[in-house]
Protein backbone atom coordinates (compact mmCIF):
# COMPACT_ATOMS: atom_id res chain seq x y z
CA UNK A 1 0.00 0.00 0.00
CA UNK A 2 1.34 3.09 -0.89
CA UNK A 3 0.26 6.18 -0.95
CA UNK A 4 1.86 9.25 -2.98
CA UNK A 5 2.30 12.91 -1.71
CA UNK A 6 0.11 14.77 -3.55
CA UNK A 7 1.36 18.14 -3.67
CA UNK A 8 -1.37 20.45 -3.63
CA UNK A 9 1.09 23.42 -4.26
CA UNK A 10 0.56 22.97 -7.53
CA UNK A 11 3.39 22.13 -9.69
CA UNK A 12 4.37 25.36 -12.06
CA UNK A 13 3.35 25.25 -15.96
CA UNK A 14 7.11 25.22 -17.48
CA UNK A 15 7.96 26.92 -20.21
CA UNK A 16 9.04 23.33 -22.04
CA UNK A 17 9.67 24.92 -25.57
CA UNK A 18 12.99 26.87 -23.33
CA UNK A 19 13.54 24.10 -21.81
CA UNK A 20 14.19 21.51 -24.80
CA UNK A 21 16.53 23.92 -26.44
CA UNK A 22 18.30 24.45 -23.00
CA UNK A 23 19.01 20.66 -22.70
CA UNK A 24 19.93 20.80 -26.58
CA UNK A 25 22.90 22.99 -26.03
CA UNK A 26 23.95 20.92 -22.69
CA UNK A 27 24.45 17.67 -24.62
CA UNK A 28 26.30 19.12 -27.21
CA UNK A 29 28.85 20.76 -24.61
CA UNK A 30 28.88 16.89 -23.19
CA UNK A 31 29.05 14.74 -26.00
CA UNK A 32 32.11 17.78 -26.68
CA UNK A 33 33.95 17.15 -23.81
CA UNK A 34 33.69 13.07 -23.59
CA UNK A 35 32.35 13.25 -20.23
CA UNK A 36 30.95 10.09 -18.86
CA UNK A 37 29.79 11.06 -15.62
CA UNK A 38 26.05 10.53 -14.21
CA UNK A 39 23.74 11.49 -11.16
CA UNK A 40 24.18 8.40 -9.78
CA UNK A 41 27.50 9.31 -8.14
CA UNK A 42 25.30 11.59 -5.99
CA UNK A 43 24.67 9.74 -2.57
CA UNK A 44 21.33 8.37 -2.06
CA UNK A 45 20.25 10.90 0.56
CA UNK A 46 20.79 13.83 -1.28
CA UNK A 47 18.82 12.55 -4.08
CA UNK A 48 15.79 11.95 -2.09
CA UNK A 49 16.48 15.80 -0.73
CA UNK A 50 16.01 16.50 -4.63
CA UNK A 51 13.16 14.91 -5.41
CA UNK A 52 11.46 16.31 -2.41
CA UNK A 53 11.65 19.91 -3.87
CA UNK A 54 9.81 18.58 -7.08
CA UNK A 55 5.86 18.63 -7.38
CA UNK A 56 4.00 15.91 -7.85
CA UNK A 57 3.78 16.22 -11.73
CA UNK A 58 7.47 15.62 -12.23
CA UNK A 59 7.69 12.68 -9.50
CA UNK A 60 5.12 11.52 -11.26
CA UNK A 61 7.64 11.10 -14.35
CA UNK A 62 10.97 10.03 -11.92
CA UNK A 63 8.82 6.98 -10.13
CA UNK A 64 9.38 5.99 -13.90
CA UNK A 65 13.61 7.00 -14.70
CA UNK A 66 15.20 3.76 -12.64
CA UNK A 67 14.14 1.27 -10.01
CA UNK A 68 16.20 2.95 -7.32
CA UNK A 69 14.43 6.08 -7.63
CA UNK A 70 10.89 3.86 -7.61
CA UNK A 71 12.22 2.58 -4.81
CA UNK A 72 13.48 5.80 -3.09
CA UNK A 73 10.15 7.95 -3.98
CA UNK A 74 7.64 4.82 -2.97
CA UNK A 75 9.60 5.09 0.86
CA UNK A 76 7.40 6.12 3.72
CA UNK A 77 10.22 8.38 4.86
CA UNK A 78 10.40 9.92 1.29
CA UNK A 79 7.07 10.55 1.41
CA UNK A 80 6.97 12.45 4.46
CA UNK A 81 9.84 14.49 3.80
CA UNK A 82 7.75 15.29 0.69
CA UNK A 83 4.97 16.11 2.66
CA UNK A 84 6.93 18.48 4.90
CA UNK A 85 8.30 20.43 2.31
CA UNK A 86 4.70 21.51 0.64
CA UNK A 87 3.20 24.92 2.01
CA UNK A 88 -0.27 24.63 3.15
CA UNK A 89 -2.59 26.46 0.77
CA UNK A 90 -6.35 27.28 0.49
CA UNK A 91 -8.66 25.96 -2.35
CA UNK A 92 -11.33 27.76 -3.86
CA UNK A 93 -13.84 26.61 -6.63
CA UNK A 94 -16.00 28.41 -8.08
CA UNK A 95 -18.13 27.82 -12.00
CA UNK A 96 -17.18 29.47 -14.73
CA UNK A 97 -19.59 32.27 -16.73
CA UNK A 98 -21.22 35.30 -16.23
CA UNK A 99 -22.71 35.23 -12.71
CA UNK A 100 -24.66 38.78 -13.45
CA UNK A 101 -26.57 37.40 -16.57
CA UNK A 102 -26.95 34.33 -14.52
CA UNK A 103 -25.03 32.42 -16.98
CA UNK A 104 -23.31 29.35 -15.24
CA UNK A 105 -21.46 27.09 -17.45
CA UNK A 106 -21.26 23.81 -16.55
CA UNK A 107 -17.20 24.26 -16.15
CA UNK A 108 -16.06 24.28 -12.70
CA UNK A 109 -12.55 26.42 -11.53
CA UNK A 110 -10.63 25.37 -8.68
CA UNK A 111 -7.87 27.70 -7.65
CA UNK A 112 -5.25 27.84 -5.06
CA UNK A 113 -4.03 30.42 -3.09
CA UNK A 114 -1.01 31.55 -0.66
CA UNK A 115 -2.02 31.44 2.76
CA UNK A 116 0.30 34.62 3.21
CA UNK A 117 -0.91 37.07 0.56
CA UNK A 118 -3.70 34.89 -1.01
CA UNK A 119 -1.99 35.19 -4.41
CA UNK A 120 -3.45 33.33 -6.80
CA UNK A 121 -1.01 30.21 -7.32
CA UNK A 122 -2.47 27.98 -9.83
CA UNK A 123 -5.98 27.06 -11.40
CA UNK A 124 -7.25 23.73 -12.44
CA UNK A 125 -10.39 22.77 -14.43
CA UNK A 126 -12.34 20.02 -12.79
CA UNK A 127 -12.06 17.37 -15.32
CA UNK A 128 -15.76 16.38 -15.57
CA UNK A 129 -18.62 18.99 -16.11
CA UNK A 130 -22.48 18.92 -15.20
CA UNK A 131 -26.11 19.15 -16.05
CA UNK A 132 -26.98 21.51 -13.75
CA UNK A 133 -24.38 24.29 -13.01
CA UNK A 134 -26.30 25.06 -9.33
CA UNK A 135 -25.92 22.56 -6.62
CA UNK A 136 -23.34 20.79 -8.65
CA UNK A 137 -20.53 20.18 -6.25
CA UNK A 138 -20.01 20.41 -2.45
CA UNK A 139 -16.47 20.36 -0.96
CA UNK A 140 -16.41 18.00 1.78
CA UNK A 141 -13.21 17.94 2.72
CA UNK A 142 -9.35 18.02 1.52
CA UNK A 143 -6.15 15.48 3.14
CA UNK A 144 -2.62 16.15 1.60
CA UNK A 145 -3.73 17.42 -1.68
CA UNK A 146 -6.42 15.66 -2.26
CA UNK A 147 -10.11 17.09 -2.47
CA UNK A 148 -13.35 15.35 -2.01
CA UNK A 149 -15.73 16.73 -3.44
CA UNK A 150 -19.91 15.60 -3.59
CA UNK A 151 -22.08 16.10 -6.37
CA UNK A 152 -25.84 15.66 -7.32
CA UNK A 153 -25.14 12.31 -8.00
CA UNK A 154 -21.19 10.89 -8.01
CA UNK A 155 -18.58 11.16 -5.03
CA UNK A 156 -15.64 12.23 -6.18
CA UNK A 157 -12.03 12.37 -4.76
CA UNK A 158 -9.68 15.09 -6.59
CA UNK A 159 -6.11 15.96 -6.94
CA UNK A 160 -6.14 18.90 -8.99
CA UNK A 161 -1.60 18.88 -9.44
CA UNK A 162 -1.66 15.13 -11.04
CA UNK A 163 -5.10 16.51 -13.03
CA UNK A 164 -7.10 13.21 -11.45
CA UNK A 165 -10.17 12.66 -10.48
CA UNK A 166 -11.66 9.06 -9.41
CA UNK A 167 -15.71 8.86 -9.74
CA UNK A 168 -16.92 6.76 -6.41
CA UNK A 169 -18.34 3.49 -7.06
CA UNK A 170 -21.80 3.94 -6.09
CA UNK A 171 -22.55 3.53 -2.11
CA UNK A 172 -24.28 -0.02 -1.38
CA UNK A 173 -28.03 0.31 -1.09
CA UNK A 174 -30.04 0.98 2.18
CA UNK A 175 -29.61 -1.97 4.80
CA UNK A 176 -33.58 -2.21 5.53
CA UNK A 177 -35.73 -2.91 2.16
CA UNK A 178 -37.47 0.72 2.89
CA UNK A 179 -37.08 2.95 0.44
CA UNK A 180 -34.36 5.03 0.25
CA UNK A 181 -34.17 8.83 -0.12
CA UNK A 182 -31.23 9.96 -2.53
CA UNK A 183 -27.56 12.16 -1.16
CA UNK A 184 -29.42 14.55 0.02
CA UNK A 185 -30.69 12.78 3.19
CA UNK A 186 -27.09 11.79 4.14
CA UNK A 187 -23.57 13.17 5.79
CA UNK A 188 -20.38 12.72 4.52
CA UNK A 189 -17.10 12.65 6.15
CA UNK A 190 -13.12 12.32 4.78
CA UNK A 191 -10.09 11.61 6.06
CA UNK A 192 -6.68 9.84 6.04
CA UNK A 193 -5.63 6.84 7.95
CA UNK A 194 -2.39 7.39 8.73
CA UNK A 195 -1.50 3.85 9.95
CA UNK A 196 -2.73 2.13 6.54
CA UNK A 197 -1.98 5.25 4.33
CA UNK A 198 -5.54 5.27 3.15
CA UNK A 199 -8.11 7.42 2.33
CA UNK A 200 -11.21 6.81 3.62
CA UNK A 201 -14.77 8.18 2.46
CA UNK A 202 -17.39 7.52 5.14
CA UNK A 203 -20.89 8.19 4.66
CA UNK A 204 -24.38 8.06 7.24
CA UNK A 205 -27.42 7.74 5.74
CA UNK A 206 -30.81 7.50 7.49
CA UNK A 207 -32.33 4.22 7.01
CA UNK A 208 -35.50 2.98 8.62
CA UNK A 209 -35.91 1.04 12.33
CA UNK A 210 -39.13 -0.46 12.86
CA UNK A 211 -41.05 1.86 10.23
CA UNK A 212 -39.99 5.13 12.50
CA UNK A 213 -37.95 7.13 9.43
CA UNK A 214 -34.78 8.29 10.91
CA UNK A 215 -34.22 10.91 8.12
CA UNK A 216 -32.62 14.08 7.70
CA UNK A 217 -32.82 15.14 11.02
CA UNK A 218 -31.71 11.77 12.38
CA UNK A 219 -28.32 10.41 11.10
CA UNK A 220 -26.24 10.00 13.48
CA UNK A 221 -29.04 7.46 15.37
CA UNK A 222 -28.64 3.51 15.94
CA UNK A 223 -29.78 1.75 12.51
CA UNK A 224 -28.39 4.80 10.14
CA UNK A 225 -26.15 3.12 7.69
CA UNK A 226 -22.60 3.89 7.65
CA UNK A 227 -20.59 3.45 4.54
CA UNK A 228 -16.73 3.09 4.52
CA UNK A 229 -15.63 3.46 1.15
CA UNK A 230 -11.26 3.28 1.29
CA UNK A 231 -9.41 3.83 -1.91
CA UNK A 232 -7.18 1.15 -0.73
CA UNK A 233 -10.10 -1.45 -1.64
CA UNK A 234 -12.12 1.25 -4.18
CA UNK A 235 -15.15 -0.63 -2.37
CA UNK A 236 -17.88 0.18 0.35
CA UNK A 237 -18.60 -1.80 3.13
CA UNK A 238 -21.82 -0.96 5.01
CA UNK A 239 -22.38 -1.91 8.99
CA UNK A 240 -24.86 0.04 11.26
CA UNK A 241 -24.92 2.57 13.67
CA UNK A 242 -24.78 2.00 16.79
CA UNK A 243 -26.79 3.25 19.12
CA UNK A 244 -24.53 6.04 21.08
CA UNK A 245 -26.29 8.08 23.48
CA UNK A 246 -27.69 5.54 25.74
CA UNK A 247 -25.51 6.25 28.64
CA UNK A 248 -26.22 10.14 28.04
CA UNK A 249 -29.80 9.79 29.00
CA UNK A 250 -30.88 6.27 30.42
CA UNK A 251 -34.23 7.85 31.22
CA UNK A 252 -35.48 8.38 27.66
CA UNK A 253 -35.73 5.83 24.63
CA UNK A 254 -32.89 6.71 22.94
CA UNK A 255 -35.23 5.67 19.70
CA UNK A 256 -37.63 8.26 20.13
CA UNK A 257 -35.38 11.87 20.24
CA UNK A 258 -33.96 13.63 17.56
CA UNK A 259 -30.20 13.69 16.42
CA UNK A 260 -29.39 16.60 14.23
CA UNK A 261 -26.23 17.29 12.46
CA UNK A 262 -25.34 20.67 13.21
CA UNK A 263 -26.45 23.06 10.13
CA UNK A 264 -23.80 25.60 10.74
CA UNK A 265 -20.89 22.54 11.01
CA UNK A 266 -22.17 20.18 8.47
CA UNK A 267 -18.42 20.08 7.32
CA UNK A 268 -16.78 17.18 9.50
CA UNK A 269 -13.42 17.55 11.02
CA UNK A 270 -10.42 15.26 11.15
CA UNK A 271 -8.80 15.41 14.01
CA UNK A 272 -6.03 12.99 15.65
CA UNK A 273 -7.14 10.06 13.02
CA UNK A 274 -10.60 10.14 13.08
CA UNK A 275 -13.30 12.03 11.43
CA UNK A 276 -15.59 14.37 13.80
CA UNK A 277 -19.33 15.79 13.01
CA UNK A 278 -21.24 17.99 15.57
CA UNK A 279 -24.73 17.95 16.29
CA UNK A 280 -27.14 19.02 18.29
CA UNK A 281 -30.28 16.51 20.13
CA UNK A 282 -33.52 17.22 21.43
CA UNK A 283 -34.26 14.49 24.18
CA UNK A 284 -37.49 15.67 25.17
CA UNK A 285 -39.95 16.73 23.04
CA UNK A 286 -39.76 20.10 24.54
CA UNK A 287 -38.35 21.76 21.51
CA UNK A 288 -36.07 24.45 23.20
CA UNK A 289 -34.51 21.86 25.23
CA UNK A 290 -31.22 20.50 23.69
CA UNK A 291 -27.47 19.24 24.05
CA UNK A 292 -24.97 19.84 22.07
CA UNK A 293 -22.39 16.85 20.86
CA UNK A 294 -20.24 15.29 19.02
CA UNK A 295 -19.73 11.79 17.35
CA UNK A 296 -16.36 10.79 16.13
CA UNK A 297 -15.24 7.96 13.38
CA UNK A 298 -12.16 6.20 14.08
CA UNK A 299 -10.34 5.67 10.62
CA UNK A 300 -8.14 2.97 11.53
CA UNK A 301 -10.69 0.89 13.51
CA UNK A 302 -14.06 2.04 11.46
CA UNK A 303 -15.47 2.36 15.32
CA UNK A 304 -18.21 5.38 15.15
CA UNK A 305 -17.83 6.99 19.10
CA UNK A 306 -20.02 9.55 20.70
CA UNK A 307 -17.18 11.93 22.30
CA UNK A 308 -19.78 12.93 24.68
CA UNK A 309 -22.04 15.97 24.77
CA UNK A 310 -19.92 19.22 25.05
CA UNK A 311 -22.53 21.48 26.64
CA UNK A 312 -24.75 19.37 28.38
CA UNK A 313 -28.49 20.95 28.45
CA UNK A 314 -29.10 24.51 27.38
CA UNK A 315 -32.51 25.72 28.02
CA UNK A 316 -34.30 29.19 27.25
CA UNK A 317 -37.39 30.53 28.52
CA UNK B 1 31.28 37.01 16.41
CA UNK B 2 31.57 40.34 17.07
CA UNK B 3 34.96 42.39 19.31
CA UNK B 4 33.31 40.89 22.57
CA UNK B 5 35.96 38.85 23.38
CA UNK B 6 39.63 39.31 23.44
CA UNK B 7 42.02 40.69 20.30
CA UNK B 8 43.45 37.76 19.37
CA UNK B 9 40.18 36.14 18.22
CA UNK B 10 39.24 38.88 16.32
CA UNK B 11 40.88 37.73 12.86
CA UNK B 12 41.84 34.29 13.14
CA UNK B 13 43.02 32.51 10.45
CA UNK B 14 42.26 28.62 10.02
CA UNK B 15 44.58 26.60 7.45
CA UNK B 16 41.92 23.96 5.69
CA UNK B 17 43.81 20.70 4.14
CA UNK B 18 42.14 18.88 1.23
CA UNK B 19 42.71 15.63 -0.33
CA UNK B 20 45.11 16.21 -3.01
CA UNK B 21 47.04 18.50 -0.31
CA UNK B 22 45.81 22.04 -1.48
CA UNK B 23 45.79 24.26 1.42
CA UNK B 24 43.46 26.96 1.74
CA UNK B 25 44.03 29.69 4.90
CA UNK B 26 40.68 31.57 5.58
CA UNK B 27 39.36 33.74 8.51
CA UNK B 28 37.45 31.84 10.94
CA UNK B 29 34.02 33.50 10.93
CA UNK B 30 34.05 32.51 7.43
CA UNK B 31 35.03 28.65 7.49
CA UNK B 32 32.54 28.27 10.23
CA UNK B 33 29.98 28.55 8.25
CA UNK B 34 30.56 25.42 7.43
CA UNK B 35 28.65 23.06 10.05
CA UNK B 36 31.53 20.64 9.92
CA UNK B 37 34.04 23.20 10.73
CA UNK B 38 32.14 24.88 13.24
CA UNK B 39 32.35 21.70 15.27
CA UNK B 40 36.10 21.20 14.37
CA UNK B 41 37.05 24.06 15.74
CA UNK B 42 34.63 24.03 18.63
CA UNK B 43 35.95 20.22 19.55
CA UNK B 44 39.45 20.54 18.97
CA UNK B 45 39.83 24.80 20.07
CA UNK B 46 43.99 25.72 19.06
CA UNK B 47 44.45 23.62 16.38
CA UNK B 48 44.62 26.01 13.20
CA UNK B 49 45.23 23.25 10.71
CA UNK B 50 42.07 21.06 9.56
CA UNK B 51 42.57 18.01 7.20
CA UNK B 52 39.49 17.51 5.02
CA UNK B 53 40.60 13.74 3.31
CA UNK B 54 37.18 13.99 1.65
CA UNK B 55 37.34 16.85 -0.52
CA UNK B 56 40.02 17.61 -3.24
CA UNK B 57 41.04 21.26 -4.15
CA UNK B 58 39.18 22.79 -6.62
CA UNK B 59 35.65 22.01 -4.78
CA UNK B 60 37.07 22.76 -1.32
CA UNK B 61 38.11 26.46 -3.04
CA UNK B 62 34.62 26.80 -4.21
CA UNK B 63 32.65 25.78 -1.27
CA UNK B 64 35.23 28.58 0.41
CA UNK B 65 34.16 31.37 -2.17
CA UNK B 66 30.69 30.29 -1.44
CA UNK B 67 31.47 30.92 1.93
CA UNK B 68 33.57 34.02 1.72
CA UNK B 69 31.15 36.06 -0.22
CA UNK B 70 28.02 35.18 2.11
CA UNK B 71 30.15 35.91 5.26
CA UNK B 72 31.49 39.59 3.72
CA UNK B 73 27.99 40.14 2.41
CA UNK B 74 26.11 39.66 6.25
CA UNK B 75 28.62 41.62 7.79
CA UNK B 76 27.72 44.36 5.66
CA UNK B 77 24.31 44.99 7.37
CA UNK B 78 23.12 46.68 4.04
CA UNK B 79 18.96 45.90 3.96
CA UNK B 80 19.28 44.42 0.03
CA UNK B 81 22.18 41.86 1.68
CA UNK B 82 19.28 38.87 1.08
CA UNK B 83 19.12 40.76 -2.49
CA UNK B 84 22.47 40.47 -2.87
CA UNK B 85 23.16 36.97 -2.02
CA UNK B 86 20.60 35.88 -3.79
CA UNK B 87 21.56 37.15 -6.92
CA UNK B 88 25.12 35.99 -6.56
CA UNK B 89 24.37 32.51 -5.43
CA UNK B 90 22.23 32.52 -9.28
CA UNK B 91 25.20 33.92 -10.74
CA UNK B 92 27.01 30.79 -8.44
CA UNK B 93 25.19 28.31 -9.95
CA UNK B 94 24.22 29.31 -13.17
CA UNK B 95 27.16 28.09 -14.89
CA UNK B 96 28.19 25.42 -13.59
CA UNK B 97 28.61 21.77 -15.52
CA UNK B 98 26.82 18.66 -14.21
CA UNK B 99 30.31 16.79 -13.09
CA UNK B 100 31.26 19.79 -11.19
CA UNK B 101 27.38 20.58 -9.47
CA UNK B 102 28.08 16.94 -8.26
CA UNK B 103 31.63 16.71 -6.97
CA UNK B 104 30.08 20.34 -5.05
CA UNK B 105 27.26 19.35 -4.12
CA UNK B 106 28.87 15.86 -2.13
CA UNK B 107 31.55 18.77 -0.58
CA UNK B 108 29.00 20.75 0.48
CA UNK B 109 27.61 17.97 2.02
CA UNK B 110 30.38 16.49 3.81
CA UNK B 111 31.39 19.88 5.32
CA UNK B 112 27.91 20.30 6.16
CA UNK B 113 27.46 23.53 4.61
CA UNK B 114 23.54 23.59 4.77
CA UNK B 115 22.54 26.63 2.93
CA UNK B 116 24.95 26.37 -0.08
CA UNK B 117 23.61 22.29 -0.17
CA UNK B 118 19.75 24.06 -0.25
CA UNK B 119 21.36 26.12 -2.96
CA UNK B 120 22.79 22.99 -5.14
CA UNK B 121 19.48 20.80 -4.62
CA UNK B 122 17.34 23.31 -5.22
CA UNK B 123 20.10 23.77 -9.14
CA UNK B 124 19.34 20.25 -9.74
CA UNK B 125 15.49 19.72 -8.57
CA UNK B 126 15.41 22.56 -11.70
CA UNK B 127 16.78 20.78 -13.93
CA UNK B 128 14.27 17.74 -13.32
CA UNK B 129 10.89 19.86 -13.13
CA UNK B 130 8.03 19.69 -15.92
CA UNK B 131 10.52 17.19 -17.88
CA UNK B 132 9.44 14.07 -19.17
CA UNK B 133 11.10 10.57 -18.13
CA UNK B 134 13.37 10.15 -21.43
CA UNK B 135 14.18 13.13 -20.87
CA UNK B 136 15.29 13.77 -17.28
CA UNK B 137 17.07 9.81 -18.03
CA UNK B 138 19.02 11.90 -20.94
CA UNK B 139 19.95 14.95 -18.12
CA UNK B 140 21.59 13.03 -15.98
CA UNK B 141 22.67 10.06 -18.23
CA UNK B 142 20.83 7.35 -16.38
CA UNK B 143 19.69 4.16 -18.09
CA UNK B 144 16.63 2.52 -17.38
CA UNK B 145 16.76 -0.73 -15.12
CA UNK B 146 13.01 -2.00 -15.68
CA UNK B 147 12.28 -5.03 -17.19
CA UNK B 148 10.16 -4.59 -20.66
CA UNK B 149 6.51 -3.44 -19.14
CA UNK B 150 7.35 -2.73 -15.90
CA UNK B 151 7.57 1.02 -16.71
CA UNK B 152 3.97 0.96 -18.16
CA UNK B 153 3.01 -0.85 -15.28
CA UNK B 154 3.72 1.97 -13.22
CA UNK B 155 2.63 4.46 -15.85
CA UNK B 156 -0.69 3.04 -15.35
CA UNK B 157 -0.52 2.96 -11.87
CA UNK B 158 0.58 6.72 -11.67
CA UNK B 159 -2.87 7.41 -13.33
CA UNK B 160 -4.07 7.55 -9.74
CA UNK B 161 -2.16 8.82 -6.93
CA UNK B 162 -2.82 5.90 -4.46
CA UNK B 163 -1.67 2.30 -5.35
Amino acid sequence: MESLPADITSPSPMVKVEQEEEEEEEEEEERGHHVTYSINIIPCDIIEDVLSRLDAESLMQCKRVSKSWLSLIRHPSFINLHLKRQQPCMALFRHSGDEYRCVLSREVIFSFHSLENFDELSTHRFPTTFKKASRSLILMGSHNGVICLSGQVHIYLFNPAIKVLRTLPPPPPPLTPFQWDDNSFSQLGFGYDSLTNDFKVVKVCGAYDTGIRCGYSNLFKRCAQVGVYSVGSNSWKTMEMPNLFTSELDSVDSSSFDVVANPSLTCSVVVHNSIHWMLRFHPSKELNHYSFGIVAFDLNTDDPTSEGTANSTLTSE
Amino acid sequence: MSSSSTTTTTTRLLMLKASDGVTFEVEEAVATKLGAINNMVEEEGSEDLICLPNVNGKFLGMVLEWCKKHANNNTNSDKGNDEVNKWWDKEFVMDLDQNTLYHLLMAADYLSGTELVDLLTEKVASMIRGKKVEEIRETFKIKSDFLPGQEEEIRKKNSWAFE
